[in-house]
């Protein structure tokens, strides 16, 4: 060892106090600088974790709310429908009550008109025989002299002997 | 104006007339209206003839009504008999008004079109 210029005392000294060196940057640093890089891993695969369960809830909630607007819309549109059928339906129930009333005015209205007529000529007519039987009574009182008379009393006497 | 018919109408009536009253030698009041005066033994006649039907003596008053034109309206107690000439016009304007009653309400009536 001399002849190498190496003290073996000194050497084995330096051995123990490197391995001593080691053995405290090893409890001192390493350990512990491992310990968080660990801790530092972990937390970023937590983030990462994280990150791809947001992104998946994220997509679900994406997912779902298409589907309800996708049934909101198919709702919306039966809806619309519906309503549309329905006010057609009442359109033509209130066109064709419409129509039946129209209907029914204008018959009440002819009818009204015919019995209108009716009265005039019937009111007419009336005048026209009573005018007529006071034209007749005119014509006949001038018409009846004494003679006439006297035959007129004698039938009615000549009827009464009959059902005596 | 048809005599026949008319005669045959106061026939009708005269037969209808209720029977006699069972009352027998009472008087009855009766009115008789003529267009000119009787002559008497026009008046005579009507009054037998009155009497007769009736069963009783008839207290007859005579009146002149120009307006039943001619011929004699008789009545006596609640009946009537009508033989003027008035009578038979009324009877003329009835049976008139009633045809032309039947003959309006008989004739179809122009409408305005149908409606829809």
């Amino acid at each position: 060892m001399k002849q190498l210029g190496l003290d073996l005392g000194l050497f084995l000294s330096q051995i123990v106090n490197f391995g001593l060196l080691l053995g405290i940057l090893y409890v001192l640093l390493y350990k512990p600088l491992l310990g968080k890089l660990e801790e530092r891993a972990k937390k970023i695969k937590k983030g990462v974790d994280d990150a791809a369960r947001a992104d998946q809830l994220r997509a679900d909630a994406e997912a779902f709310y298409q589907q309800e607007m996708d049934r909101a819309r198919h709702e919306a549109h039966e809806v619309i429908e519906r309503a549309t059928l329905s006010a057609e339906q009442q359109r033509a129930e209130i066109l064709a009550q419409a129509r039946q009333e129209a209907h029914e005015l204008i018959l009440r209205a002819q009818q009204q008109v015919q019995r209108e007529i009716q009265e005039g000529q019937t009111l007419l007519s009336q005048q026209v025989v009573d005018l007529a039987i006071a034209a007749a009574s005119r014509v006949i009182q001038e018409d009846l002299d004494d003679e006439k008379h006297r035959r007129l009393i004698q039938d009615f006497l000549n009827e009464a002997k009959q059902i005596e | 104006m048809d005599t026949s018919a008319h005669t045959q109408d106061i026939l009708d009536m005269i037969s209808n007339l209720p029977a006699a009253p069972e009352t027998q030698g009472q008087p009855i009041a009766g009115v008789a209206r003529v267009a000119v005066p009787l002559r008497a033994d026009e008046e005579r006649a009507l009054r037998q003839h009155l009497e007769r039907y009736w069963g009783r003596p008839v207290e007859l008053q005579i009146e002149i009504a120009p307006s039943i034109l001619g011929g004699v309206w008789v009545r006596v107690g609640d009946t009537v008999i009508d033989g003027s000439v008035q009578g038979r016009l009324e009877t003329l304007r009835q049976h008139l008004r009633t045809q032309a009653r039947i003959m309006i309400a008989s004739a179809p009536l122009a409408t305005g079109g149908d409606a829809p």
